[in-house]
């Protein structure tokens, strides 16, 4: 395989599909603790992040000089791409894993850099709550110089979740995020 | 004969060698030229030079050499990419290179290297690294890259030797203040001998560069001391009046400035990283002490009131105020200027008692608070007052009677208790065995504060001392105790120390300063 496109496609399948009782399963694995957007707006991490939304999911901090940058602005790529649906259904989801640094202030001047619009949150929050979150999406990492580059894209309803490479070429990003709005 | 001749020139030139090296050799032109591109990927031609990632074209500024590589070309690894060591004898060791995920490749020449960033392939013909750009690069320009990472290896910050270290620091003229900046020298100049007395810091002796002048003249010493005296960072000082000057000039050039003495720290976002304030200023003192008022009552249920000089300088800290209560949802809060020398004392305290007023916050001096104060308590008015103790002085506790004493409360950057029995004895022992006299302390204890927290910091650092990573080790420091003030606390986001102020009231029949202390932490 070629080094310059390692995609790598993992189906998480449908696990979440049948969550009938008053919590979901989802809710139940992801939990709702309280994050914070650029805006200072307090979200719900399950519930006003990820539930019924289609997401596109990456880590990063404001303070990175090397592979974040690139890979913030394929999402702004992948934002372009989305047009209208952005902030509608489909949602890009950027998380700090320097929560103490990255205040909301300094989230909203660094997201001001990838033009970023309603619907592309980066986010923030107590250290704990950030950190379980990360957790949950297999992106907790000690030491913020070692977060993956690798885009989590799911489709909350369906239970569809793929990953990606995030530094993969913008459009091979698209058409995994195409593929997952469509339940493919 | 010839033995004993070998062996003294062999001496000669191990001399030669071993001063050569302890000196920091200047870049040239060329190297200065590559290192701004490694560094802030600028071009010499000061044309825009573009990035190629992937099928995004960035500016060169947004994807730099040092942004993965390391200031120093160390390399290192994030999010699962490694980028690679870039000092010129690594990238052309003769047994050539083979990387983590299996490539091999020949050492690199110059045209190798040449065609690595242009076509992203590497002497064997192999692609680099996704994460690796390619660049539109005029041949001048890499030249000068090339040039400056054969060097970029022993490159290090102006005012470092291996045995050296060079600190500047800007104090007031001499004659004026009642020698204030000599006082201050001096403990500067001991606390620094002793240090470099005991083998220095990582056999680094300290020296001390310092020049004198008034609040005009600061920004342009400041400056002679970064471009020509080759500062590595500055420490102590006082910037009163120059604090905009200083602020842009270290941001610019670069220079970690520990322990500025000034009212007004500058804190405006985007964040100043180079300047590390140690105490509160008035603004933050100002923002404490309106938290604190809205704790003594409901402010939906006062009515508050700020009187202030109409000078610009108080405007500022009236403005702060106003902010604060309005964050704190002051149901009513009025601003009163008065015109300074003409301050109708008598007149603003009926004034106001009529209105109901029961907080007031004064931002003036010492005797215009005392004439509201007198004024207030002639006219039964029991509201409770809020002054500034750096503008006010604690003397203004002469200036109530009793009866007053729970009703006034002055907030100060730090207090008596903050000087703990080692730090005063310390203090004493520096001055004893330097015979200096103890002159203006608070001053000298500030100035050693602040020389003691760049000497913790730079022993953080380490041999391998970079202003960068004097930042980095300043930023960690928390709750660090100087043992002459508040306990200090950096972090990224937070460049003053000790940040909020004591609230403090003071008992005018025993005489007692301060009567009770409560630290009160600002956001």
């Amino acid at each position: 395989m070629k080094v310059g496109i390692i995609l790598l496609l993992i189906f998480i399948g449908p696990v979440f599909a049948r969550g009938q009782e008053q919590k979901s399963a989802a809710e139940k694995y992801f939990s709702d603790v309280e994050l914070m957007d650029q805006d200072g707006r307090k979200l719900k991490f399950y519930t006003d992040v990820l539930k019924g939304k289609i997401v596109a999911i990456n880590t990063f901090f404001t303070t990175c000089t090397s592979i974040c940058p690139p890979m913030n602005r394929n999402f702004e790529k992948m934002q372009e791409a989305v047009g209208d649906r952005l902030g509608k259904d489909v949602f890009l989801v950027s998380i700090s894993v320097d929560p103490e640094t990255d205040t909301p202030t300094r989230l909203k001047e660094y997201s001001k850099r990838f033009h970023a619009k309603p619907g592309w949150l980066f986010l923030t929050g107590k250290k704990e709550n950030v950190d379980w979150a990360l957790y949950k999406l297999g992106q907790y990492v000690e030491a913020k110089d070692d977060h993956t580059s690798i885009f989590i894209i799911g489709n909350e309803p369906k239970g569809l979740w793929k990953k990606a490479f995030g530094l993969a070429k913008p459009d091979e990003l698209i058409k995994i995020l195409e593929d997952v709005i469509n339940d493919r | 004969m010839i033995k004993k001749l070998t062996l003294i020139l062999l001496i000669v030139i191990a001399s030669v060698l071993a001063h050569s090296q302890s000196q920091r050799r200047e870049l040239t032109l060329q190297e200065k030229r590559g290192k701004a591109f490694y560094l802030r990927g600028e071009s010499a031609s000061g044309k825009e030079i573009t990035a190629m990632l992937g099928e995004v074209d960035v500016p060169a500024t947004t994807l730099t050499c040092a942004g993965c590589h390391g200031n120093r070309g160390e390399g290192r690894t994030e999010g699962g990419v490694t980028a690679g060591n870039m000092s010129w004898a690594y990238l052309t060791k003769p047994y050539g290179h083979a990387d983590e995920g299996g490539r091999k490749h020949a050492a690199f020449t110059e045209s190798s290297f040449v065609r690595a960033l242009t076509s992203g392939l590497d002497p064997a013909g192999n692609k680099l690294a996704v994460a690796m750009p390619t660049y539109r690069i005029s041949q001048e320009d890499m030249a000068n890259l090339v040039a400056y990472l054969k060097r970029i290896e022993t490159d290090t910050d102006p005012g470092l030797t291996d045995n050296t270290l060079v600190l500047g620091t800007v104090l007031p003229d001499k004659a004026s203040l009642h020698g204030l900046a000599q006082s201050m020298n001096d403990v500067l100049q001991a606390y620094f001998a002793e240090i470099n007395s005991r083998g220095g810091i990582y056999n680094r002796k300290i020296e001390l560069r310092v020049m004198y002048g008034d609040s005009k003249a600061t920004v342009s010493n400041a400056k002679h001391l970064i471009d020509d005296d080759q500062v590595f960072a500055m420490v102590s000082g006082l910037t009163a009046g120059a604090e905009d000057g200083v602020a842009t000039l270290t941001q610019e050039k670069e220079v970690p400035f520990i322990g500025p003495s000034t009212l007004l720290p500058q804190r405006a976002l985007p964040l100043n990283r180079y300047v590390f304030y140690l105490l509160p200023g008035l603004k933050e003192q100002a923002r404490a002490l309106t938290l604190f008022a809205a704790k003594k009552i409901d402010p939906a249920k006062s009515r508050a009131a700020i009187v202030s000089p109409d000078l610009e300088f108080n405007r500022s800290i009236v403005a702060t105020i106003e902010e604060q209560a309005k964050t704190s949802r002051w149901s009513t809060l009025t601003t009163k200027y008065y015109p300074r020398d003409q301050f109708a004392a008598a007149q603003f305290a009926s004034e106001l008692k009529q209105q109901g007023v029961d907080t007031v916050f004064i931002a003036g001096s010492g005797v215009e608070a005392a004439a509201l104060l007198k004024a207030a308590e002639a006219a039964d008015w029991t509201a409770s007052f809020y002054l500034l103790g750096s503008l006010v002085g604690r003397n203004v506790g002469d200036s109530f009677s009793a009866k007053m004493k729970d009703k006034v409360f002055l907030a100060f950057p730090t207090v008596p208790a903050d000087v703990s029995e080692s730090g005063a004895a310390e203090y004493t022992a520096l001055l004893q065995r330097n015979k200096l006299e103890s002159t203006h302390a608070a001053a000298q204890a500030s100035a050693i504060a602040a020389a003691r927290i760049l000497v913790h910091a730079l022993e953080l650092c380490g041999k391998d001392l970079s202003r960068e990573r004097l930042v980095t080790a300043l930023e960690g420091l928390y709750e660090y105790d100087t043992g002459l003030m508040p306990k200090i606390t950096f972090g990224p986001n937070r460049r003053i120390g000790a940040l909020g102020a004591y609230v403090v009231t003071i008992d005018t029949q025993k005489k007692l300063f301060p009567a009770s202390v409560e630290w009160v932490a600002v956001e």
